[in-house]
């Protein structure tokens, strides 16, 4: 019990706001649907790799760290797809992990919205064209957002989720 | 024995004037890293496994190539090592069929599934005949790596019938359940299945199926230039790009002879560290978030994010991408940034420790660590288990101090064995080697010379093995060279091996201390599928 | 029934379903402030059940009435299961309304549909997380229960809201008792809720899960009403926890002012309540399963001496 009450008063290392307002309103202006106002308080997302190295996953979850601290926006990442709004895929999609998304995909009640984060996730990077996958995330799902990087940092992931959020306001 | 440098007998050599007898030794030639190539026919090879496996060697890869000897179209390379010393058997595949060497080399199980997806090679003498790394959706007689098959998108089956879905090994009896996981799991993590067969709450069989992020690496290679491959080399596996990319642009300086800068060896060397403890805190983190102790946890992640943002610093890249490349580093790190990385480097340590006794001090969290997912030491060599995974169930296997490449001959990393082989045998482990990394990269920027970071000789053609360590284990590369591209991109990485024995740790344990055994070895998704 | 008790009903079904959220974001924060990070705003829970309510609800293939029904039929049982513990004004009991052991069976009514919901769709995780809550529900049961006996030799009778009275009046009650008390009925608190060490309520790993496993599979607003009633029962077992032990404050009389003043103290109480919940969590590790039953046999334990010593002293 020590522990956890000194671990309470300490200095927290959240930074301000990590994601600077320019990226912000790039990544704002190509969200390609208009967002429920609901999501503007409370956006719950899926995670999903479709083929991706790794290294976009591990930004995904820095988000989680005490740097960037994702939920203080209301941003949470859920357990299951029929919690969630947002479908956030890495990767290139891999053929033996195309059924695996469409049925993720399928599971998510509406509204609901997907986002490519990655090179690979956008247009399918450097496996473009070759056996093993389909490509990018669109040849599988309607993407309404797609966040580029090889990986993109969590700055930026921050930045296209808050502009998703964001635009949220617009609707009303 | 034909060679470049004068020799003692090591193992290998031993093995080949020993074992195999006869024209063997006048047949064996020394590749450019120190390993012995010795080609053998079906009735000598046959003979020869059996005394080589009590010999105590150990079968690290297994492949296929393509136009390497000149007796048939496939040959097959295996890779065998023993006391720091490598042996390769190249055996020529005739009618596409080859003896199955499983039952001996239980290593060798995945990799012959392996070079029958690829190649189309038969394996006679085994019983596991299903495909690996192509899933249902890819044709029947697909074999991507096939030199007539050019990359390009294929035409998938739609619809999979229920007979040739993929078997499991089925499970039966009174009270069995059987818990099929992912490949989509809960979390944010890459994709795999894992099948368990539980009484109650307790496992007692495990199968994995893994592929599922199958990106055809080995295939986009072929082609490129060695500059081009580079790029593929540190998308293997996102946070093990540095090894990866160290092992391939390795291969290709000893192929072709090119010295490396000191300099460029000693900033490899601080980069790879870095790797491994970034990779480390990681583990830990994920651990302790994986018993629900969130507060230990975000000491680690903490740290971790911090590393990442020096590392960014210094290389531009959080993943310290772009700065290995062939003939040393693209890019010099000044003075002023290494002294700044040595002083970041002493603060990590004392906060390092003090979350360590955070967490080494709550009882909940040494209950469940303690005794769950124990890897019996008698799984190391069979099954080529390596990394931390391996230095916690009493193995002494270090790439670094069997097969020293770069500095490690004068930068030796230390090790204390600890054998127990459980979740809390791992997090020491890490632990431990986390500090060593530190102490390394302060004595690499304490001793680095000066001097150019980059050599311009040539590529030239030709084939080298390389071996580094990475911070899950073993890293294996082999690059064919010809007429200046990429004939041949073979690699293995530690997760490969190491999957399997998460099949053998986990029964036994409840279903719920399955994540935190899989944490404890942190086995990469991507680098196993490729 | 008198107009009185209407009222009662009126006001402390309010009162719960309204605060109940606020709780549950405020432990959330505490566990965020020991990681080091500002963690989620304190009215997030109630951001994100008005965003559910918005949401499509999806049935799976294979889920038959129990997935419409339970949700609905879970949250009736909490809401009729909240009338009987008075959060901020302590009235005449109505008919058996009050009776201790009834409010557990009517949280083990909900706790049977939230069980039979996990099954229903026919998931492996669903069908582990109800069985693992019907095992920690078959063992905890007879603690709880001697829990409740202690309560009931402590303050002599059966019905809470004649214990609320009794703890209001009695002013400081035998001090000892009181910590043992509030140590039993923090297990038990932390058992119901379903949170650590007993089960991780922020998991993301499947195989771990209890409470999250069983919920798995819904979404829009059955996913709202699971997350709503799980608030509410633990509303009501920390009102239970805070109103016998620290009973200051609390309204008898109907009078506005009685009343806010006793809704503004509860609320303080609560807060407080749920820094220590926070906190408790955030210092362990979860424990394993079949080490639960440890944990309870302290609340067994201290119970049973409650009842020895109201007994024989």
């Amino acid at each position: 019990m020590v522990n956890a009450f000194s671990c309470l008063v300490k200095r927290k290392v959240t930074d301000e706001h990590p994601a600077k307002n320019e990226e912000i309103e790039k990544l704002g202006a190509e969200i390609k649907r208009e967002i429920d106002a609901r999501f503007g308080r409370s956006l719950a997302i899926r995670e999903l790799d479709a083929g991706s190295d790794n290294a976009a996953e591990i930004e995904i979850n820095n988000l989680s760290n005490a740097y960037y601290d994702v939920e203080r926006f209301g941003i949470a990442f859920v357990a299951s797809p029929r919690h969630a709004d947002v479908l956030l895929v890495t990767g290139a999609v891999t053929h033996n992990m195309e059924i695996a998304v469409k049925k993720t995909y399928d599971a998510m009640p509406f509204p609901k919205f997907v986002v490519a984060a990655g090179d690979d996730a956008c247009d399918g990077g450097i496996y473009k064209g070759t056996y093993a996958v389909l490509g990018g995330v669109d040849k599988v799902l309607p993407v309404d957002l797609i966040i580029p990087g090889n990986p993109p940092t969590p700055a930026q992931i921050l930045a296209g989720l808050l502009a998703l959020m964001k635009n949220a306001g617009k609707t009303r | 024995m034909t060679g470049t440098l004068p020799h003692r007998e090591d193992a290998a050599s031993k093995a080949i004037r020993e074992v195999l007898g006869g024209d063997a030794p006048a047949r064996a030639t020394r590749g450019p890293g120190g390993e012995w190539y010795v080609p053998v026919d079906k009735s000598s090879f046959e003979r020869a496994i059996p005394e080589i496996a009590a010999r105590k060697f150990v079968l690290i890869s297994l492949f296929c190539v393509e136009g390497f000897s000149p007796e048939s179209r496939h040959s097959l390379l295996y890779v065998l090592e023993r006391k720091g010393s490598i042996l390769v058997l190249v055996r020529a595949v005739a009618g596409g069929q080859a003896t199955s060497v499983a039952t001996i080399f239980p290593s060798a199980a995945w990799p012959e599934r392996e070079c029958r997806d690829g190649f189309g090679i038969g394996f006679t003498g085994t019983s596991d005949t299903r495909r690996l790394l192509l899933h249902e959706p890819y044709p029947k007689d697909f074999h991507p790596l096939d030199k007539a098959f050019t990359n390009a998108p294929i035409v998938t089956n739609d619809d999979v019938p229920a007979a040739d879905e993929y078997p499991f090994k089925a499970m039966t009896g009174e009270g069995v359940y059987q818990v099929a996981v992912g490949p989509v799991h809960a979390g944010i993590i890459e994709p795999g299945h894992f099948r368990f067969s539980v009484i109650g709450e307790t496992v007692f069989n495990l199968e994995i199926r893994m592929f599922y992020t199958h990106r055809g690496i080995e295939k986009l290679a072929e082609g490129k230039s060695t500059e081009d491959c580079v790029k593929v080399a540190e998308a293997v596996s996102g946070d093990e790009s540095v090894a990866n990319v160290t092992s391939f642009c390795m291969a290709v300086e000893r192929l072709s002879g090119i010295t490396v800068p000191d300099r460029a060896w000693y900033l490899r060397t601080i980069l790879c560290e870095l790797e491994r403890c970034c990779s480390h805190l990681g583990d830990e983190a994920g651990m302790l978030t994986d018993v629900a102790f969130a507060l230990g946890s975000s000491q680690f992640s903490v740290l971790r994010e911090e590393v990442f943002r020096k590392n960014a610093e210094l290389t531009g890249s959080r993943f310290l991408r772009g700065m290995t490349c062939i003939g040393g580093v693209s890019r010099d790190i000044p003075r002023d940034r290494l002294a700044d990385l040595a002083e970041f480097v002493g603060q990590l340590r004392k906060r390092f420790r003090v979350g360590l006794s955070i967490v080494l001090s709550t009882p909940s969290v040494i209950d469940r660590f303690s005794t769950t997912g124990v890897v019996k030491r008698e799984l190391l060599r069979p099954l080529n288990i390596t990394g931390p995974v391996a230095r916690a169930s009493g193995g002494r296997v270090d790439v670094r101090l069997d097969h020293p490449y770069g500095v490690y001959d004068r930068f030796v990393p230390v090790h204390t064995p600890i054998a127990d082989g459980d979740v809390l045998a791992r997090f020491t482990v890490k632990a431990q080697e986390f500090l060593d990394s530190l102490d390394l990269i302060e004595r690499l920027i304490a001793a680095i010379p000066e001097g150019p970071v980059q050599s311009n000789e040539p590529v030239r053609d030709g084939y080298a093995l390389a071996l580094v360590e990475s911070a899950r284990g073993q890293n294996l590369c082999w690059v064919r060279v010809k007429d200046g591209r990429i004939d041949r991109y073979k690699v293995r990485t530690a997760s490969y091996c190491n999957w399997l024995a998460i099949e053998h740790a986990v029964p036994g344990n409840i279903v719920a201390d399955f994540p935190v055994i899989n944490k404890s070895m942190n086995l990469s998704y991507a680098g196993t599928d490729m | 029934m008198s107009a009185d008790f209407v009222l009662y009903c009126i006001l402390n079904t309010a009162v719960v379903v309204l605060i109940s959220p606020l709780f549950v974001s405020l432990v959330k924060k505490v566990k965020a402030w020991t990681q080091g990070r500002q963690g989620p705003s304190v009215f997030q829970t109630y951001y994100t059940l008005a965003k559910l309510l918005r949401k499509e609800t999806i049935y799976s293939p294979h889920a038959s009435w129990v997935s419409r029904v339970a949700p609905v039929a879970c949250m009736a049982a909490i809401l009729t299961a909240s009338l009987f513990v008075p959060l901020v004004w302590v009235t005449e009991p109505y008919g058996g309304i009050g009776n201790i052991i009834l409010f557990l069976y009517l949280l083990v009514v909900a706790r049977f549909f939230m069980a039979l919901l996990g099954l229903d769709a026919g998931s492996a995780f669903g069908g582990m997380g109800s069985s693992r809550e019907m095992s920690v529900s078959a063992v905890i049961e007879p603690t709880t229960i001697v829990v409740f006996a202690a309560l009931a030799f402590v303050f002599k009778t059966l019905n809470i809201f004649d214990m609320m009275a009794a703890a209001v009046s009695a002013g400081t009650l035998k001090t000892p008792i009181l910590i043992l008390l509030a140590i039993s009925l923090f297990i038990i608190l932390i058992v119901e809720t379903s949170r650590i060490p007993v089960d991780n309520p922020e998991t993301h790993l499947e195989l771990t899960m209890i409470h999250e496993g069983m919920i798995l599979e819904q979404s829009g607003k059955n996913l709202a009403l699971m997350e709503l009633s799980a608030a509410i029962k633990q509303t009501l077992l920390m009102a239970l926890l805070i109103n016998l032990i620290v009973p200051w404050g609390i309204a008898t009389t109907l009078s506005a002012a009685a009343i806010l003043a006793a809704l503004v103290i509860f609320l303080v109480k609560g807060c407080v309540l749920s820094l220590v919940i926070g906190t408790f969590e955030s210092s362990m590790a979860k424990m394993r399963f079949f080490r639960l039953p440890g944990l309870f046999m302290m609340a067994f334990f201290f119970s049973t001496l409650i009842v020895i010593i109201e007994v024989f002293a």
